[in-house]
């Protein structure tokens, strides 16, 4: 088998991994599809090394996180610079009409991991990547308030307020039972 | 800032909510742009690419030449058999009489700089310093925000 079609074997065992990481943390489709385009050609360099090696999952999760995350780096510094007229207030205020507006009634018939999946991608970016890193990738608040350079406690209350969100979403109650199935059942 | 308690019942209930969603299907396009890119990496021409992906002889060759020039350099610089009126008696005389006028240029400087006060240099100096910052600055930030994003889209 040549280098090519052995790394096309590990693309197709890994593409999905990739993607779901990259999408989830970007909340965007087409620029996860170029993080992941990037993370696999990084892979594609390190093919030597990493083809028999049996962490290539972990590694190439660890670089598409940290490709995302200089991506996002890299907005957050031009929206800093260039733009005072939104703040974090607004994002969240504008988030909670989202909801608002989106909530279903009954959302019986929804279903729930497809309104879980809409409801991250909907997060502000500053509770979705803080909980997605918290949930996801098990690294504890101080390490997730180091990579974003944030402070400890802003990292807590944005996870706090995340999972208060999707609390609400998913319209769940203390057990984590849907409301609407309890009622209905 | 509101530093809220974390609650244990809701971080571990979302937790394994976010647990049981599926992995997304990557778009059927990604694995040819991975192709399509290696391909195209895969067919610059040597002076495009990192030293150490050169073609070996062009390494060897490059090696040589680089530690060649260097070794001339250094005795050039070092050597005392070879002098400039040794090599060119016109380019001497010249170079010696561009000397004089630099020497001469020199000395009505330093007569300047001694008949200005030192706090009208230091404030020159700092409105200099100023503006070498804010050029770096904007154009660090026009790299930064403009260029890298044009690159981008």
């Amino acid at each position: 088998m040549s280098q090519l079609e052995e790394f096309e074997t590990f693309m197709m065992n890994y593409q999905n991994m990739v993607f779901t990481t990259a999408v989830r943390l970007l909340g965007n489709e087409t620029d996860a599809a170029d993080i992941s385009q990037n993370a696999f050609l990084k892979a594609f360099e390190h093919f030597e090394t990493i083809r028999t090696s049996p962490t290539a999952g972990g590694w190439l999760k660890t670089v598409t996180t940290n490709l995302c995350l200089n991506h996002l780096q890299r907005y957050r510094n031009r929206w800093r610079m260039f733009s005072e007229l939104r703040n974090e207030k607004e994002d969240e205020s504008s988030f909670e009409s989202d909801l608002a507006a989106e909530v279903p009634v009954d959302c019986l018939g929804e279903d729930e991991r497809s309104i879980l999946e809409k409801a991250l991608a909907r997060l502000p970016e500053a509770q979705r990547v803080p909980l997605l890193l918290y949930h996801f990738e098990d690294l504890s608040y101080e390490e997730i308030a180091a990579r974003l350079r944030v402070s400890v406690g802003k990292v807590k209350t944005d996870i706090h307020r995340g999972r208060d969100a999707l609390k609400t979403k998913l319209k769940l109650d203390a057990e984590g039972e849907p409301v609407g199935l309890r009622v209905g059942s | 800032m509101n530093n809220q308690p974390p609650d244990p019942g809701l971080e571990e209930l979302i937790g394994r909510k976010l647990r049981t969603l599926p992995e997304r299907k990557a778009p059927a396009s990604l694995r040819a742009n991975v192709f399509a890119a290696i391909r195209a990496r895969a067919a610059r021409p040597w002076y495009q690419r990192a030293w150490f992906e050169w073609p070996r002889h062009l390494q060897v060759l490059s090696l040589v030449l680089f530690l060649g020039f260097s070794g001339a350099l250094g005795w050039l610089i070092t050597g005392h058999e070879v002098t400039l009126t040794s090599l060119s008696p016109v380019l001497a005389e010249r170079v010696s009489s561009v000397g004089s006028e630099i020497g001469w240029f020199l000395n009505l400087m330093t007569a300047f700089v001694r008949a200005v006060p030192a706090s009208y240099w230091m404030a020159a100096l700092g409105v200099l310093a100023g503006m070498l910052f804010t050029c770096a600055g904007l154009g660090s930030a026009f790299y930064r925000f403009v260029v890298l994003d044009l690159r981008k889209d």
